[in-house]
């Protein structure tokens, strides 16, 4: 297909001379002789370049410029004039226009530009198809739950994500405030920004001021190069405070200036250094009573606090155990190599009735250390850990067998009914598309493939 | 002759063809610019006419060098400046006598080289 380059000038004298050039090139001019009219043709035409005069009639090469940066960012601008102000150059490419040539033009120096100019697009245009690629998975979308408790907090979550409050998730120790942070923040309007995640707690004592605030040379023994911190490093983006009430209170302090300046002092610096962060902070604490008593500064509370979501455990999220327990046994097979699509009915019923006090990191580990154990092509009782099925007998009466189902989770579903569910359902809100549904799975494409086969799962489209 | 040199042939009479129009267009611009300054009866055309005489000069400035004309492109980029710098209307006279005798050359350079062969 001919590429069509759009031509935005009000001298017709000038069209054939770049028809003529752009033609050797392999390119169709198509023409506009005011910007007014040129925002017309790129209502329905999807041109794979712009040569733009700036001496227009009614709206200036100038005002386009931005104007076709923000609402056709994919196609790059050459800008063609004979007002040769150096200043102007500089005001173009700022403005986002690629190339600038003076007239009287070369012409095959104008072939070249735009050659180079569609070549810039294209790639512009695969970079952010890559990165929506990318993206894809990293939303809400990756909180796998449909219980009450999870849908609540995934709908307040979603609200504070478009803006730029501070958000604090409470919650156990596992129950996913890590990926409940980075869903805020590949759903917020700084997902091109970076995501940058520090544990308060896990980090030793003498390194967590440089870790958060960086340093400059020679601040401390060892510090023989400067180094930007965490909140340097978010700049744009999302720091995520993990462990937060584990922080100690001389740096509770320093954080709070953060907070409220919006800049940061490396350790050994006096230099003051603008940050542009959004912080969401988690604790497994009673943050709150904490600091009614003075055990967490009060003031930092309140500006870390501004949006509090709290993660619900494990075992107050009725039958999410389940569809997470078919998620990871789909991840895990597949990472390990493993064909393991069913769960033993003891097996089962012991997951469902286990408490899970490491809540959802627990269930992952123990799935996947059942996938390793099995050799089978379902996880068996024998899979899994011994304090799940003491639980579970426990719970059940000593007869794993036997025991009476609680009243909330009367309703059996088979495994096998789930994960049919699953894929499903991924299938169907990425309207079949198999690589973006593996994508939000975590999945390959072949076990995508392999298990609609299975399920016979038809498109429904 | 080969089918490059063939193309080639083709490629340099459609630009020959590119270069009359052009420079029928600038007969009629010159035309134009010195009906506007006859108008302004002794001063410089302002308001509407200034812009359109301002304009026309500018035009063929950016044209001009691209068709292979420079001397055409040189002498309207001197017209327009002398146009923005408030020069008398003599002297926007003497200027666009310039650049009419420059588009006239041109012409005439263009009607007495032989035209490519093109198989």
């Amino acid at each position: 297909m001919t590429e069509k380059v759009l031509l935005v000038d009000d001298d017709p004298k000038l069209l054939g001379l770049v028809q003529h050039h752009l033609a050797e090139e392999g390119f169709e001019t198509i023409w506009a002789a005011s910007g007014e009219e040129a925002i017309d043709i790129l209502a329905h035409e999807k041109p794979a370049a712009i040569i733009l005069d700036l001496l227009l009639p009614g709206i200036s090469g100038f005002e386009l410029l931005p104007r076709f940066e923000s609402e056709w960012p994919q196609i790059p601008v050459v800008v063609l004039t004979a007002q040769g102000d150096l200043n102007k150059v500089v005001s173009c490419m700022q403005s986002g226009a690629v190339d600038y040539l003076h007239k009287p033009f070369d012409g095959t120096r104008l072939a070249i530009s735009v050659r180079n100019a569609t070549n810039q697009g294209q790639l512009k245009a695969k970079v952010e198809s890559l990165t929506t690629e990318l993206r894809r998975g990293e939303g809400f979308d990756t909180i796998i739950g449909e219980s009450a408790a999870v849908q609540k907090s995934i709908t307040l979550m979603r609200r504070a994500a478009d803006s730029d409050i501070a958000v604090l998730l409470g919650g156990e120790s596992g129950t996913g405030k890590e990926v409940a942070a980075r869903a805020i923040h590949a759903e917020s309007g700084r997902r091109t920004g970076p995501f940058v995640a520090i544990n308060c707690g896990a980090i030793p004592e003498g390194l967590i001021e440089s870790e958060l605030f960086g340093h400059e040379k020679g601040s401390f023994t060892g510090a023989i190069h400067s180094r930007s911190g965490c909140f340097e490093q978010a700049d744009g983006g999302t720091i995520f405070l993990d462990e937060i009430g584990d922080l100690r209170s001389d740096l509770q302090v320093r954080l709070l200036r953060v907070l409220q300046d919006h800049s940061i002092q490396r350790v050994g610096g006096e230099k003051e250094i603008k940050v542009d962060v959004r912080v969401v902070a988690a604790t497994n604490r009673e943050l709150k009573s904490e600091a009614a008593i003075g055990e967490f500064r009060e003031d930092l509370y309140y500006r870390l606090a501004v949006f509090p979501v709290e993660l619900p455990p494990l075992r107050d999220r009725d039958t999410d155990a389940l569809l997470l327990t078919a998620a990871f046994i789909l991840r895990f097979s597949e990472r390990h190599g493993k064909i393991i699509d069913g769960l033993a009915p003891e097996a089962r019923r012991a997951l469902q009735s286990y408490s899970w006090p490491g809540n959802v990191r627990e269930l992952e580990n123990v799935i996947e250390r059942a996938i390793v154990l099995e050799d089978g092509t379902s996880i068996s009782a024998e899979s899994l850990p011994l304090e799940v099925l003491e639980h579970a007998r426990q719970v059940g009466g000593g007869d794993i067998d036997t025991r009476t189902t609680p009243a909330s989770r009367e309703e059996i579903v088979s495994f096998e009914d789930e994960e049919r569910q699953i894929i499903l359902r991924a299938l169907e809100l990425t309207q079949w598309n198999v690589q973006e549904a593996s994508n939000r799975l975590g999945l390959g494409r072949a076990t995508i493939y392999r298990k609609i086969e299975r399920y016979g799962l038809k498109v429904t489209l | 002759m080969d089918d490059a040199t063939n193309k080639a042939a083709e490629r340099n009479e459609c630009f020959r063809q590119l270069q009359k129009m052009f420079i029928g267009a600038a007969v009629s611009d010159v035309s134009e610019m010195a009906a506007l300054l006859a108008a302004a009866d002794g001063v410089a055309p302002a308001g509407d006419a200034g812009a359109r005489f301002r304009k026309l000069a500018h035009d063929l400035r950016g044209t001009g060098g691209g068709y292979e004309f420079p001397t055409i492109s040189d002498t309207a980029a001197n017209l327009e400046a002398a146009y923005l710098t408030e020069s008398s209307a003599e002297a926007l006279k003497q200027s666009l006598a310039l650049l009419s005798k420059a588009v006239d050359d041109a012409r005439q350079d263009l009607d007495s080289a032989p035209a490519s062969t093109v198989e």
